[in-house]
């Protein structure tokens, strides 16, 4: 398992689990559970400073640090490619050049389901201008195929919307996008539990990207262990492969030399 | 002390005239890093933010990295 290594944008890792950053109680929850994922790509969002003295806390950065973790920006809260355009230079000015980014291009606030054609033409011309782009999309086989020749370092699609935990919907779309784009694809958004994790890397993603699964547990810390564990393996269970499914029971002791009467 | 009125994230604020950027942050008391500038819709890069001075009806976006997915 040594040399499983997993490659994002020329950069190797040995997790792969991507966790983000939001809905935690307090900064010492969140660097505890993020610390426990041992995820070595954490997502961040970009917002406006709080001018109001009182009302500031500390930058992120501050705690999840840059020099510790590749940071993650994204473009969460944007609804065309203009915004998230923005949003992609923004971050990279905070993050000092880093030109990794998750691009994320959203419908609307009710269902948070990617808008494709608004994230194509933003895709465009981020990697035009030097983004390297990790894509949230639908599980769309079209789309992937398109976002990978527009030169995306990774594929993203949904396994059910944000913030939803109910797991991969539709797991048949995203074994076909497995099946024919060869750039990473990573489950964005819809895990719920340790087991989903687990199912999405035997089917051969190449990654998990969740947050709210982690954060909203009864004890993020523990989810934090169990998503970590349950990416491990599910990498090793797909690396191995798994038997062929049996129409019949196939007895495991031989049935030679029974003691019997 | 002359002031100058200008947009900050939304907001109309008073700054002394011929304030910096870095001048805004101290104005603020405002740690400058891990923050991203832009001036008018185009980003200030850090290496600018001495030199530009702020005038009357600019419109300033002061951006960080939170917690998010």
């Amino acid at each position: 398992m040594s040399s499983d290594i997993f490659n994002i944008a020329g950069k190797d890792f040995s997790s792969r689990l991507l966790v983000g950053t939001g809905k935690y109680l307090d900064e010492k929850e969140a660097t505890a559970a993020i610390e426990a994922s041992e995820a070595e790509i954490v997502t961040v969002a970009i917002r406006r400073v709080e001018l109001e003295k009182n009302k500031r806390t500390e930058s992120i950065l501050n705690y999840i640090s840059p020099q510790k973790y590749t940071i993650l920006p994204n473009t969460a809260g944007c609804f065309n490619a203009k915004e998230a355009i923005r949003i992609a230079y923004l971050g990279r000015e905070i993050l000092e050049g880093a030109n990794l980014l998750k691009l994320e291009v959203l419908k609307d606030k009710e269902t948070l389901l990617p808008l494709m054609d608004e994230t194509i033409v933003a895709a465009k011309e981020l990697v035009k201008e030097g983004f390297e782009i990790m894509v949230y999309c639908t599980d769309d086989l079209n789309y992937a195929k398109e976002l990978e020749d527009i030169g995306c370092v990774a594929i993203m699609p949904l396994a059910a919307p944000i913030g939803s935990g109910q797991g991969i919907v539709n797991p048949k779309a995203i074994s076909s996008i497995i099946e024919k784009i060869s750039c990473p694809v990573i489950i964005d958004a819809g895990i719920g539990t340790a087991s989903e994790v687990t199912v999405a890397m035997e089917m051969g993603c190449d990654g998990v990207l969740l947050n709210t699964a982690i954060a909203h547990a009864k004890n993020p810390i523990l989810m934090a262990e169990a998503m970590k564990e349950a990416a491990r393996s599910g990498r090793k269970s797909f690396l191995a492969g798994r038997m062929k499914p049996q129409a019949k029971a196939n007895p495991s002791s031989p049935m030679q030399g029974i003691v019997n009467s | 002390m002359i002031f100058i009125r200008i947009s900050l994230n939304g907001d109309s604020q008073e700054i002394p005239v011929e304030t910096s950027i870095n001048g805004l942050f101290s104005f603020l008391d405002l740690s400058d890093k891990f923050i991203a500038v832009e001036l008018n819709n185009e980003i200030v890069f850090r290496a600018n933010w001495e030199k530009v001075k702020l005038s009357e009806g600019d419109k300033i976006e002061l951006v960080r990295a939170i917690g998010g997915g």
